[in-house]
């Protein structure tokens, strides 16, 4: 599992990145490390969603109503490793039928809620100012179609 | 004191109360996490009405109404004002049902595909919501 404890890159070190000279060399070294850096937050953040994930299982780790199903739990993990490369970090929870369920708000009037179950079916709602949109897709190990327009199209406001 | 009677329609005045019972079920921002009020299996989701009631009898209904394993324990409330669930063509009906200011939230869609469609109005109920920690 990802931590993001262990890849943030200390301050110091940052800052260093941030001063060097404007001879070629300087500005590959520090293109280099802006590519590192943005790896570091990409890690970061699925590592805090995969945590909060996990957080989610633990307390609902039970036989009963509102348990997360194992199946689902394995689904919503591929999920967010799918969108997390670029889509902003969901408040995470979980249904009373056991489904992990993720939330975006992207300002008012624009949001997006999603639900995925064992089979991998995501249903979904979202609101992108007057007009809205909701129904039901496939989780199939890559992000799908739909639900990567929504967030791309909610993201730019 | 409280006494069950027959069931009734709760009015835009009034206020019902879902306990939650998870940590993650209040998010980042404050508010209240739309899945907490998807309805469940019955195709309902149980609150209770909590008018008149004070603070400190409010979370005593909230404890009180748990017949749990060891795990449960409340952790916050959605205070949804019944305006809200009326605005979106959904009914609060108190019915005291297993305890005393029982009620519930019904009028959901149904249907295997109507999952979405819930999920929209749930999103409606938790902006309205209010999201008050234990």
């Amino acid at each position: 599992m990802l931590s993001a404890g262990a890849s943030r890159p200390p301050a110091a070190e940052y800052r260093s990145a941030q001063t060097f000279g404007s001879s070629s060399a300087a500005g590959i070294i520090a293109d280099s490390w802006k590519s590192q850096l943005a790896h570091w937050a990409v890690s970061a953040s699925l590592g805090a969603a995969l945590r909060d994930l996990d957080r989610v299982w633990e307390e609902r780790n039970h036989p009963g109503q509102g348990a997360v199903q194992p199946q689902a739990y394995l689904q919503a993990r591929a999920f967010l490793a799918s969108l997390l490369p670029w889509a902003p970090h969901p408040d995470i929870s979980a249904d009373a039928e056991g489904e992990p369920s993720f939330e975006w708000d992207f300002g008012p009037d624009r949001w997006l809620v999603a639900s995925i179950a064992a089979d991998g079916s995501i249903s979904y709602a979202a609101n992108r100012g007057m007009e809205r949109q909701r129904g039901t897709t496939v989780f199939t190990g890559s992000l799908p179609e739909t639900i990567a327009s929504l967030l791309a199209d909610l993201q730019r406001g | 004191m409280d006494e069950a009677r027959p069931a009734y329609e709760l009015g835009p005045a009034d206020v019902v109360a879902r306990f939650l019972h998870h940590n993650d079920e209040i998010r980042a921002n404050g508010r209240v996490h739309f899945s907490s009020l998807m309805p469940d299996r019955s195709g309902e989701r149980s609150v209770a009405h909590i008018n008149g009631l004070d603070e400190a009898a409010i979370w005593s209904l909230g404890s009180n109404t748990l017949s749990p394993p060891q795990w449960a324990r409340v952790t916050g409330r959605a205070d949804i004002p019944v305006e809200a669930v009326i605005r979106v063509r959904l009914r609060a009906i108190r019915d005291d049902l297993g305890f005393v200011r029982h009620a519930k939230i019904a009028g959901w869609p149904e249907g295997a595909d109507d999952k979405s469609a819930q999920q929209e109005l749930a999103r409606a109920l938790a902006q309205a919501a209010t999201a008050v920690r234990a």
